[in-house]
């Protein structure tokens, strides 16, 4: 069913097929080692950057916040992150990523999608684009997004024009992860069997193509309550050390079952959900960590984010290169925008997308870089201004997707996987 | 009984009362069916039979106000003996309000778009309601196209401006109108014809140039945005915006694609004069209705009308076109004559010796299609009776999540929202590559599979849904199996059905010491809500 949509949107191409197969060509020629999965982790409220990734130690507007040495040569993050610190060898930093938008709602959708929000078309946001452009076992999402109690919820895009196939499975409460699995019950095959028995005469009376669909589509959900997903998504049998080691030393309200609730806990069990979930094969994870709008407070609630980010950060980013995973694993840090260098006067940071950061690590990424650069106080770019479609195509390269493919939504004309961005070569292995 | 009401039925004329329709002189009253059948005899084929009554009032309650009739309206409807019912309830169904509100909402997402989370630059409400009102008028496509193509002012005031306002876009120099969108727009959902792909090159498989295009971009070079982010509006300048284009460094002269060079400085009126006076103007719309009722358009995609996609039934493509033409483009009278074709009450069901496939492509047989998100919502709230249930609001909370948007709302709204989001209404169920074409993903089949999903609140035995009704009358369950049927797919079961649901039930009640025959027959209902029957089309 995957197959017969594509070959439709592609047939929807019509005369763009000459071309994009040109571009396909040169495409493949650059190819490298690529990731096989991308982890992002959507830091909800936009997150600031001179707290977390380009610490300001000793300026004015810099605060409190000490800066670490990291296992990379030269490059220094905030103490808060002291854990992360050692992986950064690993990883890489775009200090120098700007837009215009600065609206949760708009510079969301744009951080989702690498597109600006447009008429007459719902872009798809980047994880369905990975789940459309990547083959998974049948029962096996393309993309699921981990969600978290104290972000704000703005509509997180979707599939776009991509539609249902696309879509990501969304897991609420990460606490309870497989909730959507043990809903089915104990009689689902008792259940199913009578909806296929009801659908018998029906299917053969009049053949046709989407009873094939809808067939399948039961089937394959059908498996999926023994699949390696629903095993992947059962946490219940993790070590309670593994869990400390994701989910720090904070606790939330218990919920049963040894699991706690709240936001430490849904993000630490959510890193640890995306690890389980890139082992069995699904190829993109978001996992939200909300309450990074620091308008008031701003160094004491960053403290306590991290906390929260960076035992959860770490434990992932090390349990995937234990296993041999990182290699292949595209981990992405970041939020809408970042905040403001200079303090407001309730000693809170404001919206500021004029040059924040964004981190990676693993697949297809160069450890140990710094990309772009922001002057002594963080107020202007300094070197190599890092656009969104950059960024995106960037990432989109290292995943092994063409960020120049084009899929056609009729009224907009061609858009492509990225909107015309370039990806950063220095960054890219 | 039933098979000489299905005869009759079959024979009964498809009269139409010429005192109150368009009827063009001397023709025959329907222009599709005998095209058809000569394409059909040519292709060697032979169509299926007509559907039976059971089928037809679901397709064309589905098709024509969007929802499933209710198991009374499904009752009376096979029971009637009235040899002109089909045609009534034609009638009936487009005189109704409801037939104006699914029109006008399925126009609007096709002129807007469906709905996005960012529409500071479209007043969906009041558009739709603008479309809902000329429609009611009467007024013709053309002159909606036209009035869509001139309009002016702010999108508050003139909710039509919304077509040409969608392009307006803010930059760090305040609004701009995105001209080669509306061009693109105007002439893909107007003309079929997809000429914005010439934009960067010409065309390689297609007959259009660059300067073709920018021949219709020409007359949108004093079309603008007016007013900030939140008066936004249309208005035409004195002289041309300054604008630079991808691809482009040539002269803006207006020429019309097939017909030429403007007459007067009013460029925009000429554009609409010339968009609705173009060949392709009738061809494109009557080719975008046939694909909302027939699942797929004579052309396809529908909006595509580029040489590699030709017509598979090209004389009734241009026999409507040309008598929607003549009838002043009248929406009304375009559905009214699909309906009554004998072509669209084919059954769905496969012909003895017939290659089944072949019958489908050349609408000689009904192609099973997927409910868009908003007719499934409505058969389930139907045939469940879920507005008049009790739905568990701390799990419906619980599925919403942290939508502060949903969070607002009553039980069912933030049980609707729930779905289209689970249903990915973003993607435009309306969309060339996706009208008739079911897609679905992992989740939205285990909410399908989970019982106690609130979606399945009105299936319960307890609770105020239609088993609950049910069940307060009636304590026999195979006539209760068969009112949920006549409630879930319109129809009477057959006396195999009833044996197999009634298998189920007995086997619950051996299982269950209490309530097993309730159990059984919720998940008989639940069975039934999930078929292919009930959530495609047929």
């Amino acid at each position: 069913m995957c197959l017969s949509r594509r070959h439709f949107l592609s047939l929807g191409a019509g005369g763009f097929a000459g071309y994009a197969l040109r571009n396909n060509f040169a495409f493949g020629q650059d190819a490298v080692k690529k990731a096989k999965s991308c982890i992002v982790l959507w830091m909800d409220g936009g997150p600031s950057q001179m707290d977390t990734f380009d610490p300001k130690p000793g300026r004015p507007n810099g605060g409190k916040i000490k800066g670490v040495e990291s296992s990379a040569k030269g490059v220094i993050i905030s103490e808060h992150l002291a854990k992360t610190a050692t992986m950064m060898h690993k990883g890489a930093i775009i200090r120098s990523v700007t837009t215009d938008e600065q609206d949760h709602g708009r510079a969301g959708y744009l951080m989702h999608t690498g597109y600006k929000p447009a008429a007459a078309v719902t872009h798809p946001s980047f994880g369905s684009i990975t789940a459309y452009e990547t083959k998974t076992a049948p029962g096996i999402p393309g993309y699921v997004s981990v969600r978290n109690s104290t972000a704000f919820g703005f509509n997180t895009p979707g599939p776009g024009f991509l539609g249902p196939i696309a879509a990501p499975f969304v897991i609420d409460k990460p606490e309870k992860p497989d909730e959507a699995i043990r809903a089915l019950g104990d009689r689902l095959k008792e259940r199913v069997d009578l909806l296929e028995d009801l659908n018998k005469e029906f299917r053969e009376t009049r053949p046709n193509d989407n009873s094939d669909a809808r067939k399948a589509m039961i089937e394959a959900a059908k498996s999926v309550k023994d699949s390696p997903f629903a095993k992947a998504l059962d946490i219940r049998g993790e070590k309670s050390e593994t869990i400390e080691r994701y989910v720090g030393a904070n606790k939330g309200t218990y919920v049963g079952q040894g699991q706690y609730s709240g936001p430490a806990e849904q993000f630490g069990l959510g890193c640890l959900l995306a690890r389980r979930l890139v082992d069995c094969g699904v190829p993109f994870i978001e996992v939200t960590l909300g309450g990074w709008d620091t308008h008031a407070n701003n160094y004491n609630e960053v403290k306590n984010l991290c906390g929260i980010l960076d035992p959860a950060l770490h434990a992932m980013l090390e349990d995937l290169d234990k296993a041999g995973q990182l290699d292949t694993t595209l981990v992405v840090w970041m939020g809408e925008f970042g905040r403001t260098p200079q303090l407001n006067g309730g000693t809170g940071r404001d919206h500021w997308p004029n040059g924040y950061s964004v981190a990676l690590w693993g697949g297809g990424i160069g450890g140990g870089r710094i990309h772009g650069q922001t002057d002594a106080d963080g107020v202007k770019i300094a070197k190599d201004p890092v656009t969104v479609p950059d960024l995106f195509a960037t990432m989109a390269t290292a995943l092994g997707i063409d960020p120049k493919k084009r899929y056609i939504d009729r009224d907009a004309g061609a858009v492509r996987v990225t909107d015309q961005g370039t990806p950063i070569s220095a960054l890219l292995t | 009984m039933r098979s000489v009401l299905l005869a009759l039925a079959v024979l009964a004329p498809l009269a139409q009362d010429p005192s109150t329709r368009f009827v063009p002189s001397g023709q025959d009253p329907n222009p599709i069916d005998a095209a058809m059948e000569s394409l059909w005899k040519e292709q060697g084929i032979s169509p299926a039979t007509l559907c039976d009554d059971a089928d037809f009032l679901r397709r064309i309650t589905l098709d024509l106000v969007g929802t499933i009739p209710t198991a009374d309206e499904a009752r009376a409807f096979i029971e009637s003996k009235d040899a002109d019912k089909r045609t009534k309830k034609i009638d009936a169904l487009i005189a109704s309000d409801a037939f104006l509100d699914f029109w006008s909402s399925r126009l609007a997402a096709a002129l807007i778009g469906f709905p996005r989370d960012y529409e500071y630059n479209v007043n969906r409400g009041g558009f739709q309601k603008w479309i809902r009102e000329r429609l009611a008028d009467g007024a013709g496509w053309d002159a909606i196209a036209q009035e869509l193509i001139t309009a002016g002012g702010t999108i508050k005031d003139k909710p039509e401006t919304s077509f040409i306002a969608q392009f307006l876009d803010f930059n760090e120099r305040g609004l701009r109108l995105k001209v080669e969108e509306l061009t693109g727009k105007a002439s893909s959902v107007f003309l079929g014809v997809r000429i914005r792909c010439a934009q960067c090159h010409d065309h390689p498989h297609d007959r259009w140039t660059q300067e073709d295009f920018f021949g219709m971009v020409a007359y949108f070079q004093k079309t603008d945005g007016s007013g900030d982010y939140n008066a936004i509006g249309v208005k035409t300048q004195k002289k041309p915006v300054k604008r630079k284009f991808e691809g482009w460094k040539g002269e803006l002269v207006p020429k019309f694609i097939g017909l030429g060079a403007p007459e007067s400085e009013n460029l925009r009126l000429e554009f609409a004069e010339q968009l609705t006076k173009h060949d392709q103007f009738a061809r494109a719309f009557v080719n975008r209705v046939w694909a909302c009722f027939f699942g797929r358009g004579i052309v396809n995609p529908y909006d595509d009308f580029a040489p590699q996609f030709k017509p598979v039934a090209p004389a009734a493509l241009d026999g409507l076109a040309t008598r929607f033409r003549e009838s002043k483009h009248d929406l009304k009278w375009l559905i009214r004559t699909v309906a009554t074709s004998k072509t669209y009450q084919r059954s769905s069901r496969a012909t003895n010796g017939q290659d089944a496939a072949l019958q489908e492509k050349l609408f000689a047989r009904s192609r099973v299609r997927p409910l868009t998100p908003d007719q499934l919502w409505n058969a389930i709230e139907r045939a469940t009776n879920l507005s008049k249930a009790d739905v568990d609001l701390k799990a419906i909370r619980r599925m919403v999540g942290t939508d502060p948007a949903a969070m607002a709302q009553s039980g069912r709204e933030m049980l609707k929202r729930w779905f289209f989001t689970l249903m990915a209404r973003t993607s435009n169920p309306d969309a060339p590559a996706a009208l008739g074409t079911y897609t679905a993903n992992v989740q939205m089949i285990l909410r399908a599979l989970s019982v106690d999903s609130p979606l399945w609140s009105g299936v319960r035995p307890l609770g105020g849904g239609t088993l609950d009704d049910l069940l307060l009358y009636d304590d026999q369950p195979e006539s209760v199996i068969a009112k949920l049927y006549l409630s879930a797919v319109g129809r009477r079961p057959t006396e195999a059905e009833v044996r197999r649901c009634m298998n189920h039930v007995e086997r619950r009640k051996e299982e269950l010491t209490k309530n097993g025959k309730e159990r059984g027959l919720e998940e008989v209902f639940w069975a039934l809500i999930n078929t292919d029957e009930f959530i495609f089309n047929h």
